[in-house]
């Protein structure tokens, strides 16, 4: 597992790939753990791979698309961190990979292409960077600020036991759940977890929260996606059968429920959990969602602007601020699905989002 | 006493009266109706950014302005937005303010702003003018009646009559019948309906306000549907609207509940919604392909689509929206589908149609609301509906100057500037 306190030779490269898909209008993650789910003799989640950078956007329609970079330094060992490639961008399918090393040999260039995969060597992603970023020394530099810092972040909380879940959903579990799972996921790691623990005055814990943010509204795009190409004429509806993982599943769920509820005693009858309140808000929030669906494509890069520009403090990883960058209605469905996470009736929630909601 | 008025009713009834409490300054409004007014006022607010993302403060009050609400009042109602977690109110260094809406578009807003209203605690007197409202809604009523039901105090029973005079959401007549005192709400009835006094030397208030409120909640009732001796007199009498519908089931007629606080220039609105929503009760009802969706849906599938999908009965089910020149019949194959007319009228009464189906009231816009509503869509594109009723006895009148200016400030022009 690829751990924060080591030291990165490859750091270099995936900054410049980082931000190479920012320049593309991906939002990115650097260093992101892939496991699956074994039973053996016992259950268990061993890690597959590691992704070295990860980047999501989403068209008009709110279709996710994903690209996924290799960067390794030495020049050998092409084919294998190829093969790897290839394997992670079947696991996320995603659409478009990245080999990005020192140098790269022609015939792993020529198997690359064919399988839809670029390479890139040091000196052509630099090249590449420069036609994207006006200013790409400074912006890389803001890379390396924002990655260290958002390091330190980690590192500081790591030792606080009760957001170890929560750290390793971060890393890894999001990465493997489906997006309807990461939606309820979340909100209760959220409510169960986070706002018990966290403190809003605490600067570790804010982008804590802010990066959960992030991951929620992901979710809620793909949500969102499901419920449009669906049944865009019926959102109450379709957000409550495919946040439950459509019809089947939810019918599953609903089957499950009566049993339950059947066999306990009358006194002990559990609320309806596939009718929670954050179901009703859900549906509000996937609503304004899909009335501006391009204003809502944008709000993971938005979030990831918020994240390091005003939790972080780096400033010199973005030409403007949010309000130069990104629309009003784009701000603001990002603090909705935000609001919708960590929303609670105590207003602490609102504490953690207090400089993303000022924005 | 009465039965409690659902959340959904207290707010409904809220809104409707807020226009008349809003557009009249008075010290009796501001101390016994001080909560109603405050809730009424977040109602109107609501109503007129929803169905928005995100709206320019300054944009907002002058289209609040259209509705008489000055700044102190938008800016109170908007605390109470903030409250209900229906807006944020966000301020840049600049000083200039945006709101971002987060209205309820699924759950019933309604609901909440009664659950609010009473949350804050309202005046017993705030209570019972709410309730009386209701009644009058339905249908006019003898003041001691409602005196009686609701255990009203004479001297508050004078403060209510006297503030919803003064507000225009109350007025009196004398029965020409037994000459005593009859409320009845302008808010709701437009003019004094003459078939009910021959109904009420039949039968009691009682039993006729019980008889508009079954056909209120299912609006498009069938006659074949009526056993109820006051609604079977009621139908006869004219005093409920009815439509009637003939196709392969025989020609049917469909009940409904009297026009909102309607102008003359609206009723064809009404007449179309009514239309519109009876040809579908007809299906619902009668027809030999039977309706399998709620009303509501089908309607709700006409606006997006702007047809109805071929059917054999289509020609004869949906000829009355012919002749009021709602849609057109165009053949396909061997059968017939329906095209809605698109135009603004058309719109309206089929949005009109869909509350009726669903909600069972539906509210016409008057033109100062519609206008209100515009100021803040620059398409010109109306998108949702603000229930208002006002007596313009001094309707303010813009120059072409002014409306310039109005406009370029909604446009998002800084006031300063201009």
């Amino acid at each position: 597992m690829t751990s924060f306190n080591q030291s990165n030779k490859d750091l270099g490269l995936k900054l410049i790939t980082s931000r190479i898909f920012k320049g593309f209008g991906y939002a990115t993650w650097v260093e992101v753990d892939y496991f699956v789910h074994t039973y053996g003799k016992t259950y268990s989640r061993p890690e597959v791979t590691d992704l070295d950078v990860v980047g999501i956007a989403f068209d008009g329609d709110l279709t996710m698309r994903a690209i996924v970079a290799e960067c390794k330094s030495p020049e050998q060992g092409a084919a294998e961190d190829l093969l790897k490639l290839l394997g992670a961008l079947n696991l996320l399918r995603a659409s478009r990979g990245y080999l990005v090393k020192e140098r790269i040999a022609d015939n792993a260039r020529e198997v690359a292409s064919r399988n839809g995969v670029s390479c890139l060597d040091h000196e052509e992603a630099l090249r590449l960077l420069n036609s994207l970023e006006p200013d790409a020394k400074t912006k890389l530099e803001g890379e390396r600020q924002g990655y260290e810092a958002w390091t330190a972040v980690i590192n500081n909380l790591r030792n606080d036991q009760s957001l170890s879940s929560v750290l390793r959903y971060l890393r890894r579990d999001f990465w493997i759940y489906k997006a309807w799972q990461n939606l309820h996921n979340l909100l209760y790691l959220s409510q169960n977890v986070l706002l018990p623990h966290l403190n809003p005055e605490n600067e570790n814990h804010r982008a804590l929260i802010l990066e959960f943010c992030r991951l929620f509204n992901i979710s809620v795009l793909i949500l969102c996606n499901s419920v449009l190409t669906s049944r865009l004429g019926q959102i109450e509806r379709e957000v409550e059968v495919q946040a439950f993982g459509g019809p089947k599943a939810r019918r599953d769920r609903e089957r499950l429920y009566d049993e339950i509820t059947r066999a306990l005693p009358k006194r002990n009858t559990i609320p309806n959990p596939l009718d929670s309140r954050y179901l009703s808000q859900l549906k509000e929030v996937v609503t304004y969602y899909l009335m501006s669906p391009l204003a809502a494509s944008k709000t993971p890069m938005a979030l990831q602007q918020a994240l390091f520009q005003n939790y972080l403090g780096v400033n010199n990883m973005y030409y403007g601020t949010l309000n130069t960058e990104f629309s009003e209605v784009t701000i603001k469905l990002a603090k909705d699905s935000s609001e919708l996470l960590v929303g609670d009736d105590s207003g602490k929630g609102k504490e953690f989002l207090s400089q993303l909601l000022a924005i | 006493m009465s039965q409690e008025l659902t959340q959904q009713t207290l707010g409904v009834r809220i809104h409707d009266i807020n226009q008349g409490l809003v557009a009249v300054s008075s010290g009796l409004i501001n101390t016994r109706l001080r909560r109603t007014k405050r809730v009424g006022v977040a109602a109107q607010l609501a109503g007129l950014v929803a169905g928005e993302q995100v709206v320019g403060y300054e944009s907002l009050l002058v289209a609040a302005g259209e509705l008489q609400m000055d700044d102190t009042l938008v800016d109170r109602g908007l605390e109470d937005l903030q409250t209900l977690d229906w807006v944020r109110v966000v301020e840049r260094s600049s000083g200039a303010k945006r709101i971002e809406v987060k209205i309820p578009r699924l759950r019933d807003r309604y609901s909440e702003l009664g659950d609010y209203w009473k949350n804050l605690n309202p005046q017993e007197i705030e209570v019972q003018a709410i309730n009386i409202v209701d009644e009058l809604a339905l249908v006019p009523r003898h003041a001691f009646e409602l005196k009686d039901k609701y255990d009203v105090s004479p001297n508050d029973f004078t403060v209510i009559a006297d503030i919803g005079k003064s507000a225009g959401i109350i007025d009196a007549y004398d029965s020409p019948t037994d000459g005593r005192k009859i409320l009845y709400s302008p808010v709701y009835w437009e003019e004094h309906p003459t078939e009910l006094f021959k109904l009420e030397k039949k039968f009691k208030e009682e039993e006729i306000a019980a008889a508009i409120r079954q056909v209120r909640s299912h609006q498009g009732l069938s006659c074949d549907d009526v056993s109820d001796a006051v609604l079977d007199a009621a139908i006869k009498s004219g005093f409920l609207p009815t439509v009637s519908v003939d196709s392969t089931g025989g020609e049917k007629q469909f009940i409904f509940t009297p026009v909102e606080g309607l102008g003359k220039d609206r009723k064809t609105i009404y007449q179309k919604a009514m239309a519109i929503l009876a040809c579908v009760r007809y299906g619902q009802r009668y027809a030999g392909m039977r309706l399998i969706y709620p009303p509501e849906i089908l309607l709700e599938a006409l606006k997006r689509n702007k047809r109805i999908n071929p059917h054999s009965e289509i020609v004869t089910q949906y000829s009355p929206l012919v002749k009021l020149r709602i849609g057109r019949i165009k053949k396909i194959g061997t059968r017939w589908s329906f095209e809605l007319i698109e135009t603004p009228d058309n719109l309206e009464a089929l949005d009109l149609a869909i509350k009726l189906a669903s909600v069972g009231e539906g509210r016409v816009t008057d033109e100062r609301a519609r206008r209100a509503v515009q100021l803040l869509l620059p398409s010109g594109q109306f998108k949702t509906q603000v229930k208002t009723r006002i007596d313009y006895r001094k309707s303010p009148k813009y120059s072409i100057d002014s409306l310039k200016i109005i406009h370029a400030m909604i446009g998002g022009v800084s006031s300063d500037i201009i």
